[in-house]
């Protein structure tokens, strides 16, 4: 049955608006990117599993923002979106393949995130922007807390400004 | 003293949308007895959550949800065609280069006091400025002289451009923002031909020029923050082609010249 994207707006739009709101800052950009999450169900209609509406709403809301972040540090825009020492964490994290670019493109990073390009950075938002512990984080990502563990080793082995985080 | 458990933002999101696992619900119930904070917190979302219906229309939001759907889905299918399109243009412009290679000079010549740059024709985004008269209203050309109280009505083609602002610099340094309608609306931009802009645009009595700029991205246009980047650039220098701006967005101007200049 595809999803009615009325009903999903009025149940999810909230929480996914304050997950735009805290991660950006910036109200114009988080209705922007509340109404880009809609897009994107409504893309994937055909194929969207809804068993755990509120974390993949959520997730999708985080990876939109990370990619706009990202984004718009590229185009030398960011000021608003780095205020301070929290969202400087999460700039670094959204930026983390542009990081690896700078070092090279064989970069052992650059090689993990090709692999898992999302999923790290999910991880990583999670954890250290939002403060779940490794279990909640697990629970949330489907994976083992060894699993969550072993990612966010190997990302502050490779971003060292994240290790006192 | 007992450690209280911290309860992330998702967990009180889930909670208050009726979706926790029954043991992280009773857990959270059980603090909830408790702790202030944490009952704040849990009050803040639902309040927000009557602001949310209250203050922002659903069925404009909606609305737009499924306008931005459709214009990606029309971008994809034009993003198809771009490479024969590019290949088409190629091979255009390699035939008139062998063929007629004085007009080529003509054509393509770099314009510094109106158009900025070389375009394709059909594949740029460009802006379309038409000056009110008694009886409908006359195409302006780049340089086209124009008086105090001219009223001007702009429109623009979007090409490929998804999103973009539209806004004009006068002779005494003023910044007028005409697309999107103010700095917190949408960037995005329609598509389809040409799109008037809703509303026109009466000259005031700024002298020598009136220039308007045209500044498209593939990705949503921070306003607040390039208007902000314009009023420095212009405190140096008023009248400039191009203006600088990181290299992701593409730029299109026209000056109106004004009639004492």
């Amino acid at each position: 049955m595809k999803p009615d994207i009325d009903a999903l707006y009025r149940r999810y739009g909230p929480m996914v608006l304050r997950r735009c709101r805290q991660l950006l800052r910036d109200e114009a950009m988080a209705l922007d990117l509340m109404q880009d999450v809609f897009v994107k169900v409504l893309e994937r209609r055909d194929s969207l599993s809804l068993e755990a509406p509120s974390s993949l709403f959520y997730h999708m809301a985080t990876n939109l923002c990370l990619n706009r972040i990202r984004d718009y540090r590229r185009l030398r825009m960011e000021s608003s979106l780095s205020q301070d020492d929290k969202n400087d964490v999460l700039a670094r994290i959204a930026t983390v393949e542009d990081a690896s670019e700078q070092i090279g493109a064989a970069n052992v990073l650059n090689r993990i995130f090709r692999r898992h390009p999302a999923s790290t950075r999910t991880i990583a938002t999670l954890h250290l922007y939002d403060g779940m512990t490794l279990q909640e984080v697990a629970s949330e990502t489907g994976m083992s807390v060894s699993g969550v563990r072993k990612r966010l080793r190997l990302l502050k082995s490779q971003l060292p400004e994240l290790r006192e985080v | 003293m007992t450690n209280r458990i911290q309860f992330s933002d998702l967990i009180l999101e889930k909670y208050v949308l009726n979706e926790l696992s029954p043991v992280v619900r009773r857990q959270l119930e059980q603090a909830l007895l408790t702790d202030e904070q944490l009952q704040q917190r849990v009050s803040d979302i639902k309040s927000s959550n009557q602001a949310f219906a209250s203050q922002i229309n659903a069925d404009v939001m909606l609305a737009q949800i499924q306008r931005k759907q459709e214009v990606q889905t029309d971008s994809a299918k034009s993003a198809n065609w771009r490479p024969v399109l590019t290949l088409v243009a190629t091979v255009v412009i390699a035939v008139s280069i062998l063929v007629l290679p004085v007009q080529k000079n003509d054509q393509l010549e770099y314009n510094p006091d109106g158009i900025d740059g070389v375009r394709l024709k059909g594949l740029e985004p460009e802006l379309k400025l038409y000056r009110k008269m008694i009886e409908g209203a006359e195409r302006l050309s780049a340089n086209s002289i124009v008086h105090e109280g001219d009223v001007i009505q702009l429109g623009y083609v979007a090409a490929d451009a998804r999103y973009g602002m539209i806004f004009s610099i006068d002779g005494n340094a003023g910044i007028t923002l005409h697309f999107p309608e103010n700095a917190q609306s949408s960037s995005l931009l329609t598509t389809s031909g040409e799109a008037p802009l809703s509303h026109a645009y009466q000259l005031d009595d700024a002298p020598y020029f009136e220039r308007f700029y045209f500044v498209t991205s593939s990705q949503p246009v921070p306003v607040a923050q390039l208007l902000q980047r314009l009023k420095l650039q212009v405190a140096e220098q008023v009248d400039v082609i191009k203006l600088d701006l990181p290299e992701a967005y593409r730029q299109f101007s026209f000056k109106l010249r004004k009639a004492d200049e």
